[in-house]
């Protein structure tokens, strides 16, 4: 009961006590920085600020037309009766203030912002070299003006200059970086490809018909369709042992490649020498699927489909998860004879296309019901 | 159970976002007459799928794409902080002394990136020979670049729509209002409101002169229609309109999302208008292999029931962004 008594008188003391003290010393509500200027350097620098705002955004209403079209988007400010018509040394002084408040301001130390105000060449100019964007005054020649307003003149088009050479200097940067870039994981993809290199051995789980004429037994391993070359003599004893035969050889995990449109204009054909179904321009990548002989399959906006090798090239872009079986020889179980083994197809998945990805995506199934 | 709810929620939320691109900071600085936009990206890019840069000049309410940025836009772009875009603005008066905001936006394969903006929409439908004219304001949106294929909807819905011909890049046909929204929303788009769908053919922000058809006065240049085929077409084999935008004339009928109404537009709401609340048919637009040049015109209004499935009757769809 007595805590809710005081508690009331308490918040009435204060609430009081804060209303004295406000009405000693009004503070303005402006600020702490501007407030800070203002007592440090008293009216003089009022009249400074004034003219810097005035120096920069100021249009000058005897600039040659050129500065005119430039600075259209300028916001014009009226001159007072108490600013004095600005000096080269209110100039300077306020440029030399403008450092000092770039120093002591954290905030202006980032230039990046979510929205800007983007400036015109006009204001650019007067921030590089305000004396020379300062008001006709009496004491200045009609020719020293002359030349003075050549000279903004000539400062916007320096500023337009360098702002495409800065550009171009960037977009080469930037190619040099994108092609090192590219240079090294392409290293480091063949580093790792290399390191992976591991002997390997297995036996076959299925063969198939014998090809007398040609010599070979048909075998699938990996997904991959393969020759072995076996004489006839061996071949009837390397089928009846074809469970104990072992396949040695090399396994590497496997590179990714894209397929980069060299030329402005590629054919995009169903099949080699096929009909057209589009047409890619220069640089466009695609998946690449696998090479048919002067060809290279690729993934075409979800289908299969074939530009020619003269058209484009191989571009290492990645290692798969799988892996790649290289000098592979299969060893007769008896008599030891060793037969190379030939890839001769190899079986890839469908690609997926935009929509199915995109049902992929959103965890629905893919395909028909 | 209110708590399984909640992580089930949760955990689709995270399921959804997980695939997404995001960006975060946009921040742009003026250097010399060039802008320097930085961002941050998480997320990787699917293959076909581009990084595109607009831009804002009333405070966010309306963004337009940026076509001549450099940097890291377009396909390629790899997620990380400060991805830099730089944007030269010699030449570029109309943004000169403006407040500019940056939004960056992820284009989907296949899809085109349509900028705000205002249009003047005509009206002259069978009945009245007058022509009426209302302007019509619209936010950006994405907009597929061709109609639906048959192979498009084969893989989305696991079944032909029509009498299968063999070719798989022509527009899917024989599908009803229902089928075309079905499919839209399968994979997480729309159909297009009427003007959507009228804006987009004009060219959008792009349209220069008024024109006939969807990218020419000349019909021949755009379409395929009754004079030069007598089946539909592979889709984009014409000229695109101003926005890249290809058969918005011809090759077939359109399904809009908007109920149809003769004087709807007189009524309606100046910014982005979605169609009657009620009505017993649905619009269509842009005409057909099927159409004399007259229906393939850009302001050429056409209704059927939803219902109604016929072999020059396709879609295309909208994505909001």
């Amino acid at each position: 009961m007595i805590m809710n008594k005081i508690i009331p008188t308490l918040l009435m003391i204060i609430l009081l006590l804060s209303a004295v003290g406000c009405g000693g010393t009004v503070k303005p509500q402006a600020p702490a920085p501007a407030v800070k200027k203002k007592e440090q350097t008293g009216a003089r620098v009022k009249v400074d600020e004034k003219l810097t705002k005035k120096t920069v955004l100021a249009e000058t209403k005897s600039a040659s037309k050129t500065t005119k079209k430039q600075t259209a988007a300028v916001p014009k400010t009226t001159t007072g009766k108490s600013v004095k018509e600005p000096t080269v040394a209110a100039a300077k002084a306020t440029t030399k203030e403008k450092t000092t408040s770039k120093k002591t301001d954290p905030l202006k130390d980032n230039p990046y912002s979510n929205s800007i105000r983007v400036k015109t060449i006009y204001e650019l100019a007067a921030e590089t070299k305000p004396i020379l964007f300062l008001n006709h005054d009496e004491f200045e020649t009609a020719d020293e003006y002359k030349v003075r307003v050549s000279e903004q003149v000539k400062l916007m088009k320096e500023i337009v200059m360098m702002t495409s050479q800065k550009m171009d200097i960037k977009k080469a940067l930037r190619i040099q970086v994108a092609n090192e870039k590219e240079l090294r994981s392409k290293t480091i993809i063949e580093n790792i490809m290399a390191e992976s290199a591991s002997p390997v051995e297995f036996t076959p789980e299925d063969i198939g018909r014998y090809n007398p004429e040609l010599e070979t037994f048909p075998v699938i391993l990996h997904q991959t369709q393969y020759q072995i070359s076996v004489p006839r003599e061996e071949a009837r004893t390397f089928k009846a042992k074809f469970k104990s035969v072992k396949i040695k050889g090399i396994k590497q995990l496997k590179p990714k490649f894209d397929v980069k449109i060299t030329v402005s204009k590629a054919h995009i054909r169903s099949r080699p020498n096929g009909s057209i179904v589009g047409i890619a321009n220069g640089e466009d990548l695609f998946e690449h699927v696998n090479n048919e002989d002067e060809w290279y399959k690729i993934n075409y906006k979800g289908q299969f489909a074939f530009t020619h090798q003269n058209n484009a090239e191989l571009k290492l872009v990645d290692f798969a998860d799988d892996f790649d079986y290289r000098d592979l020889v299969a060893i007769h179980p008896t008599t030891g004879s060793m037969f190379a083994m030939i890839s001769v197809d190899k079986l890839v998945k469908a690609p997926l296309n935009l929509a199915s990805r995109k049902l992929v995506e959103s965890g629905q199934a893919d395909g028909p019901k | 159970m209110k708590m399984k709810k909640v992580l089930a929620l949760v955990v689709l939320s995270l399921c959804t976002t997980a695939t997404a691109q995001t960006y975060k900071n946009v921040r742009a600085k003026q250097d010399g007459l060039s802008i320097m936009v930085q961002y941050d990206m998480a997320g990787e890019l699917f293959r076909g799928d581009g990084v595109a840069l607009t831009y804002s000049l009333d405070n966010g309410r309306t963004y337009s794409a940026i076509h001549d940025a450099e940097g890291d836009l377009g396909a390629n772009v790899l997620p990380g902080k400060s991805n830099e875009i730089n944007w030269l603005l010699i030449d570029k008066d109309f943004i000169i002394g403006k407040i500019i905001k940056f939004r960056l936006v992820t284009l989907p394969e296949g899809m085109i990136y349509v900028d705000s903006g205002e249009f003047t929409r005509t009206s002259n439908t069978d009945k009245k020979t007058e022509q009426s004219e209302h302007a019509v304001q619209l936010g950006s949106f994405l907009m597929d670049k061709t109609e639906v294929t048959q192979r498009e909807y084969r893989h989305v819905m696991g079944k032909y729509a029509s009498d299968y011909t063999g070719c798989m890049e022509c527009p899917v046909e024989n599908v009803s209002w229902f089928d075309a929204t079905a499919y839209a929303r399968k994979v997480g788009k729309r159909l297009p409101t009427e003007a959507e769908w009228e804006y987009a053919a004009q060219g959008g922000a792009y349209a220069r002169t008024a024109q006939l058809y969807s990218g020419s006065n000349d019909i021949e240049d755009v379409a395929w229609f009754l004079a030069n085929t007598e089946s539909k077409q592979p889709v984009g084999k014409k000229q695109p309109n101003a926005l890249g935008i290809y058969d918005m004339s011809g090759n077939v009928w359109e399904w809009c999302a908007d109920w149809y109404h003769d004087d709807y537009f007189q009524i309606a709401d100046k910014s982005d208008p979605k169609g009657p609340e009620y009505g017993t048919e649905k619009v269509v637009r842009g005409g057909s292999w099927f159409s004399n040049d007259v229906f393939c015109t850009i302001n050429r209004r056409y209704k059927l029931k939803p219902d109604y499935r016929d072999t020059n009757f396709g879609f295309r769809c909208v994505k909001d962004l």
